[in-house]
């Protein structure tokens, strides 16, 4: 299958004063084009940092340190960490668009809605004459409001105050779409709300990917959303991709003990509840990572070759396990 | 089994000051709470944001007097012996809050030990260093935080956001409480550590029979922790359904508790494709100021006729109550288990 976008050994790091952070290390991972890749980790895993690299926003003063990331929503496919700044401002939003943690906080508390959408189509579209651009700019947000099944007569001249979480959401999911991206990057986008809006904002989403054909980059930490909702699942954990295949894949075979320990441990209304055990230990600090596999310390079948040695990222067909453990199935 | 806390006819009127222009608005945030807390069980208080949850913690704690109604500790009505300071104090000593945000909770320039040994200093005069020490070496044990000196001496900024969580109840825990309500405890940490702070709710309410109320938006968890417990499912300001756990969560009988039990996600590939329409109007909940005196529910109900817009009384249906007027109307709920096998045999 195509990729919309492929990061290749991307590395990410902090720059700071007397000391330098290692956020993402050596990630390669395909996002596959008309499709949902879910981006799973726990705080600190370093998700976020490598899905704002794709839009080359990571957040002062994080840089790609090495790495390529392969766009191919063009003719020609092209390395985004080495487009200047110039044309990174018309890539972003154009072909990549991301709607972002909080939806409370990514809108601009003074200027309606209207007015939001039609500052952004108007920078991208300079060279319209600005009737014709007004006009247009109107259109398509009245067509996207329509799609996430807001009414633009009353949404249009509201500020972001007067909307409720849900709306919000829904609003920038519609922002998200106003240039006819191929690729939306979706951080948590339910995280602050009540399960019922979720479940509804989620339908609109899977509407968009299906019905427009847009690929989609989920970040979020919910197993139950990306077993709903995700066609392909990569976990992140301590700042290296731990594992990646479809979802049935993930799901069923549970080949990672952590990817496994994550779906064992998160309650839900089927799992017997006398069977569920959590993963000790915590997160690790990305200052101080482990020697060896970064999860050794929190895994139930630790050995010693963990302790020291770091898996390589194991091919079973196209389902990426990163773990000694496969390599002894590999050897049988 | 004994009550310990009972709530009785609990109303809560919030004002929002007028202005030149406007007049004073109220909202009714609760609206005729009934509700008993008994000895040694685990109560989960479910519902969206802004259907009065919290506000039912925080008038359990003590922290607000509701503006009708009567509050009852061990029989005792609490606005009335209350008057006295020192047996205010005692009640707050006995049921003890946990916070949602864990940072927050937390003074930032205060070592643990600093917070911890305060409250323990203020309503344990009798006790000399030593044995103070031994108490938070003790409390540091019981929430799985050990060896203490590792914990005690760092500011809260320096451990993780699941630990803090641990200092939270170690903290609630430190003045031997009978009540912990512990609002959101778990939906600011990590997935990875949720599991074990339920656990040790789970545990603590075991072995040393602290009751608690636990406060959530996730069914999930609720499930989890209270399992052979009780359910109350509210909305706008009202009981809507309460009963034993499990079976609310497999048959729900209110049409709001069916539709908040059809839109949580199952973290299994084969249940979560089906297609699962769910049983509600509107997505949005209505905002307190347009409440009619009749169901709370009425407007995204989707078997809502005029009958409804009179007030409603509770059925008693096997040992739970139902807050609505057309039982026999709503279908019978099918377990997401049953869709699956439906589906399969089809």
């Amino acid at each position: 299958m195509e990729n919309i976008i492929e990061l290749k050994k991307v590395t990410i790091d902090y720059n700071l004063k007397k000391y330098s952070l290692r956020a993402v290390s050596e990630v390669s991972l395909p996002i596959k084009k008309g499709k949902v890749t879910a981006l799973v980790g726990e705080s600190g895993s370093g998700k976020t940092t490598l899905a704002t690299s794709i839009l080359e926003v990571i957040s002062s003063p994080g840089v790609v340190d090495s790495g390529e990331i392969i766009y191919f929503g063009d003719k020609v496919p092209f390395d985004i960490t080495k487009l200047s700044e110039h044309e990174l401002n018309a890539f972003r939003w154009k072909d990549v668009s991301m709607v972002f943690q909080g939806a409370q906080s990514a809108l601009n508390p003074i200027m309606t809605v209207y007015e939001q959408f039609e500052e952004t189509y108007r920078v991208h579209h300079h060279r319209l004459p600005k009737a014709k651009l007004v006009k247009q700019a109107k259109k398509k947000t009245i067509e996207l409001l329509n799609f996430v099944n807001l009414d633009p007569d009353r949404i249009m001249p509201m500020y972001p105050h007067e909307l409720s979480g849900g709306m919000k959401q829904r609003v920038m999911i519609a922002f998200s779409l106003l240039l006819n991206p191929k690729l939306i990057i979706l951080d948590e986008p339910t995280t602050a709300l009540d399960v019922i809006v979720q479940g509804y904002i989620f339908k609109i989403l899977k509407r968009i990917n299906v019905e427009m054909g847009i690929s989609m980059l989920l970040l979020t930490h919910d197993i139950g959303v990306v077993a709903e909702f995700a066609d392909y699942v990569a976990v992140m954990y301590g700042g290296k991709l731990m594992e990646y295949g479809t979802t049935r894949q993930v799901f069923k075979e549970k080949l990672h003990p952590y990817a496994k320990g994550l779906i064992e441990s998160t309650p839900s209304l089927l799992s017997d509840i006398d069977q569920m055990k959590p993963i000790k230990g915590s997160p690790p600090d990305i200052r101080n990572l482990p020697h060896g596999c970064v999860f050794h310390p929190r895994c139930d079948f630790c050995m010693d070759i963990c302790k020291t040695i770091e898996p390589v990222d194991h091919m079973l067909g196209d389902h990426l396990v990163k773990c000694h453990l496969v390599e002894e199935v590999d050897a049988r | 089994m004994k009550k310990l806390i009972e709530l009785k006819n609990i109303n809560m009127v919030f004002s929002k000051r007028g202005t030149l222009l406007k007049s004073e608005k109220f909202f009714h945030v609760l609206k005729d709470i009934n509700l008993d807390i008994y000895e040694g069980e685990i109560v989960a208080l479910i519902g969206e944001s802004g259907c009065g949850k919290t506000t039912i913690g925080r008038i359990v704690t003590g922290l607000q007097k509701p503006t009708s109604g009567e509050l009852r500790y061990e029989g005792k009505n609490i606005y009335s012996f209350l008057k006295v300071g020192q047996e205010f104090d005692e009640y707050r000593r006995y049921v003890q809050f946990v916070q949602q945000d864990s940072y927050a909770a937390l003074n930032p320039v205060r070592t643990i030990r600093q917070s911890l040994e305060a409250p323990i200093r203020t309503h344990y005069k009798h006790l000399n260093s030593r044995q103070v020490d031994e108490k938070l070496n003790g409390l540091m044990a019981l929430v799985g935080l050990v060896p203490a000196d590792q914990f005690l001496d760092k500011y809260p900024h320096q451990l993780s956001g699941g630990q803090r969580q641990r200092i939270l109840m170690a903290r609630a825990l430190s003045l031997e409480p009978k009540l912990i309500v512990a609002d959101e405890p778990v939906s600011m940490i990590d997935v990875s550590l949720r599991l074990s702070i339920l656990k040790l709710m789970s545990d603590l309410n075991q072995k040393m029979g602290v009751v608690f109320i636990y406060i959530t938006h996730d069914l999930s968890t609720a499930r989890y922790i209270a399992n052979k417990n009780r359910i109350v499912v509210m909305y706008l300001g009202e009981i809507m359904e309460e009963g034993d756990a499990e079976t609310i969560i497999n048959d729900p009988l209110h049409p709001y508790t069916q539709a908040l039990i059809s839109a949580i996600p199952i973290p299994d590939p084969d249940y979560a494709k089906l297609d699962k329409e769910l049983p509600i109007k509107s997505m949005e909940m209505e905002s307190l100021d347009k409440r009619t005196p009749g169901c709370p529910f009425y407007p995204r109900c989707l078997y809502a006729d005029e009958v409804c817009l009179e007030p409603v009384d509770y059925v008693f249906r096997d040992k739970r109550r139902v807050k609505c007027c057309h039982l026999d109307k709503v279908p019978a709920f099918i377990p997401i288990r049953k869709l699956k096998e439906q589906n399969d045999n089809a």
